[in-house]
């Protein structure tokens, strides 16, 4: 899939649709998954000198085009992805009156901290960390690990012969 | 057309059938469930190998249903499906031989004779072989000529007698940490043995020598070097391969076997006759297909008028364990060495393969040492939790990550003993759930004696000492009831009275003249050792059998 073919893909997505956050019955807030992630995946994996870009990651197209419409992650799976991205919206909301992506670093790290501690979010953090990692990691056949960036900095040589073509 | 042999199944026991009948110039069909790969087709695509299941079914599509049994004698239900518990390998011409590691060890002349050696378990139903390790000892070596294994031939306390003095290849190149391991070996006075591989260390049997590419278990090999049913066997014949053909049902008169039917990708279904037939759909889904199949001459599944079909299913008793080998306790050199990509470690220890502890004789087990695997998403999976099992992000995470997976490398070790056969491990047929065709699936019923977890955690103490005399930190072992799926052997034993076994000395059916199964589900024990060359080799043994029949011997 070449980049423009990437992004009409995202502009109709899951990732691009506005998401209603209510808080107490009332709704608070509308924002976009991909805005979601986007912070996210910088909170979860921030930009140092050392780790690979986040752009190079595609960690948002990954998420979007191979996982939520992969053949072989079931129904329940995506659907948790989606009401994960909602949850963690109404989490901050509830303790700041303001979507993830609005609040500030320390904020949203309190957000993260009080997440992880309740079943739901430590799962949920950990299916997203995975996919994430699968996006730095993973073979760049799936238009991500850009230029093996993710793989240079973790010092792994790939496996030869590589994929000649992502399995979707 | 009527065929000379229809194989079911083209893993480790159909494929030496196919292979010795249709160079003896017999008609042999081989019908496999799973797609028709090459070596063009492999890669090492993480992603889609290890994480989606390229190589094995949908579980919605296809799935096995377990009941665990409860200490209060009750059993817990679980659908595969839903729990995202796969008793699947590879679904594939060559089956999971494909993606196996090839730790390849012989079975001991006293595993053929577990009950007459160490005597009856109370709750366990062992009993001894109906041949002996000299019967099989021919095939092993069989084994080693046709399949190909590496390797280096050392004596220790349980070195099984071999017909030749040598592997017929080479060792594989290892890494210099397993110098470490010999001398820890040496200090401690353990045995360390270089582990056989199932897979070419130079270019041989038409085939190219490994690659070293530093991904072997789970995934295809690329260049052929790996052992394979398909690779070895399939690709070196001309029987003819059906594949995407799923056999729902043998059809049977009193006698025999008539006819295969399957269901090919489009779900239409077609019929292959031949005069003999070979089971070899892996030890699970054989008793499957044998209970699916019963009629109104054999209500109770073909060949199982012992009521025996699907009883005494066991796995590979043991478990695992680790220890990571940081830079700091290295010098730049062995630095080096430890972070070498693609070498192998190769080495185990039986130096307690059998073993007594106040005054009791034990059946011990294997010991495999080899490197953390190298899928990358794995091991950097693996960092995002510390040490009180707190999932961690950001810096913290990325610190943690870079440091482990750069400066240290991780030792593991797999333990193999003996999962006793019992009474509350069995497949049977849910009455509930259907696959993809419509055809009920399998039960699987799960116990596991308590000695299995005992003799278990015995090796790997042992284990763990020598990771930890040789420097490695954060040492730990898993020794577990859990069931290894791609270990699993029995359902239909062989032996000698048909009242207690399915299967005749040459794993032929008692009941019908002209049916064999050929695959692990003939074994009454297991060996403490991976049961792949033991499956080939029987089957080699089987394939005479059967050559003996056609041609009237």
């Amino acid at each position: 899939m070449d980049l423009l073919t990437r992004r009409s893909f995202l502009k109709n997505s899951f990732l691009s649709s506005v998401i209603f956050v209510a808080y107490s019955g009332e709704l608070r807030a509308a924002v976009t998954p991909l805005q979601t992630i986007a912070v996210l995946h910088s909170d979860l994996f921030p930009k140092s000198l050392q780790t690979p870009p986040m752009q190079t990651i595609n960690a948002a197209f990954y998420l979007q085009t191979i996982i939520l419409n992969h053949t072989r992650i079931d129904e329940d799976t995506k659907t948790y992805i989606r009401d994960g991205i909602k949850w963690l919206n109404e989490e901050s909301v509830s303790k700041y009156t303001k979507v993830y992506a609005k609040l500030s670093a320390t904020q949203r790290e309190k957000v993260l901290e009080d997440i992880s501690e309740a079943d739901w979010g430590e799962s949920w953090l950990d299916s997203i960390m995975t996919y994430f990692l699968e996006a730095m990691l993973g073979d760049p056949v799936y238009s991500v690990n850009f230029d093996e960036l993710g793989w240079k900095w973790l010092g792994h040589e790939g496996g030869f012969p590589r994929p000649k073509r992502a399995y979707l | 057309m009527k065929y000379d042999v229809c194989i079911v199944g083209s893993g480790a026991g159909g494929s030496p059938i196919a292979y010795e009948l249709s160079n003896a110039g017999y008609k042999v069909v081989v019908l496999e469930k799973g797609k028709n790969y090459t070596e063009e087709d492999f890669s090492k695509d993480e992603i889609g190998v290890v994480r989606r299941g390229l190589f094995t079914p949908d579980l919605k599509d296809e799935q096995h249903v377990m009941n665990e049994y409860e200490k209060d004698g009750s059993f817990t239900r679980y659908e595969g499906a839903e729990n995202s518990w796969s008793f699947w390998n590879g679904s594939m011409v060559g089956g999971s031989s494909n993606l196996m590691s090839g730790y390849f060890h012989r079975m001991k002349p006293n595993d053929f004779r577990l009950k007459s050696t160490y005597g009856k378990i109370e709750g366990a139903n062992v009993v001894d072989w109906p041949i002996s390790y000299e019967d099989l000892e021919p095939y092993y070596d069989k084994v080693e000529e046709v399949v190909g294994v590496s390797g280096e031939v050392v004596k220790h306390k349980f070195l099984e007698p071999r017909t030749t003095p040598s592997f017929p290849y080479p060792a594989l190149e290892v890494n210099g940490v397993t110098k470490w391991f010999d001398a820890t070996c040496k200090k401690l006075g353990y045995e360390s043995i270089p582990t056989p591989r199932a897979i070419l260390s130079q270019d041989a049997l038409g085939r190219k020598a490994c690659s070293y590419s530093n991904f072997c278990g789970s995934y295809g090999c690329a260049t052929g070097a790996k052992g394979s049913a398909r690779a070895a066997l399939l690709q070196k014949c001309n029987a003819e391969i059906i594949s995407d053909a799923f056999v729902y049902r043998l059809e049977s008169n009193e006698n025999g076997v008539t006819k295969a039917h399957y269901y090919d990708s489009n779900k239409k279904s077609h019929t292959i006759e031949a005069k003999i037939f070979v089971l070899a759909a892996q030890a699970i889904e054989s008793s499957r297909l044998l209970l699916n199949s019963k009629n109104k001459i054999y209500p109770n599944g073909l060949a199982n008028s012992s009521g025996e079909v699907g009883k005494n299913l066991i796995f590979s008793a043991g478990g695992s364990g680790k220890g990571r080998i940081r830079f700091e306790s290295l010098t730049k050199e062995q630095q080096r060495e430890l972070m070498t990509p693609g070498l192998f470690v190769n080495r185990s220890l039986q130096d307690w393969y059998e073993y007594s502890s106040k005054g009791v004789k034990y059946k011990g087990g294997t010991i495999d040492f080899l490197f953390e695997h190298a899928n990358i998403i794995s091991r950097a999976k693996r960092e995002i939790y510390d040490d009180s099992g707190n999932i961690m992000w950001g810096k913290k995470l990325q610190e943690k990550m870079h440091k482990n997976l750069t400066t240290s490398r991780v030792l593991t070790f797999e333990v193999f003993n003996d999962w006793l056969p019992t009474d509350y491990t069995n497949v049977t047929i849910d009455e509930k759930v259907v696959d993809k065709y419509g055809v009920k699936v399998g039960a699987i019923n799960l116990y596991s004696h308590p000695l299995d977890v005992k003799v278990g955690k015995h090796l790997g103490k042992k284990a763990k000492n020598v990771l930890e005399t040789m420097g490695a930190e954060d040492v730990t072992m898993s020794i577990s009831e859990a069931p290894p799926p791609n270990l699993v052997a029995g359902g239909c034993r062989f032996g000698i009275n048909p009242k207690t076994s399915v299967l005749d000395i040459n794993c032929k059916a008692h009941d019908l003249n002209n049916l064999y199964v050929s695959d692990a589900s003939f074994m009454p024990t297991g060996g403490s050792v991976p049961y792949t060359w033991t499956i080939y080799a029987n089957s080699f043994r089987v394939a005479d059998a059967i050559l003996d029949e056609l041609e009237g011997v």
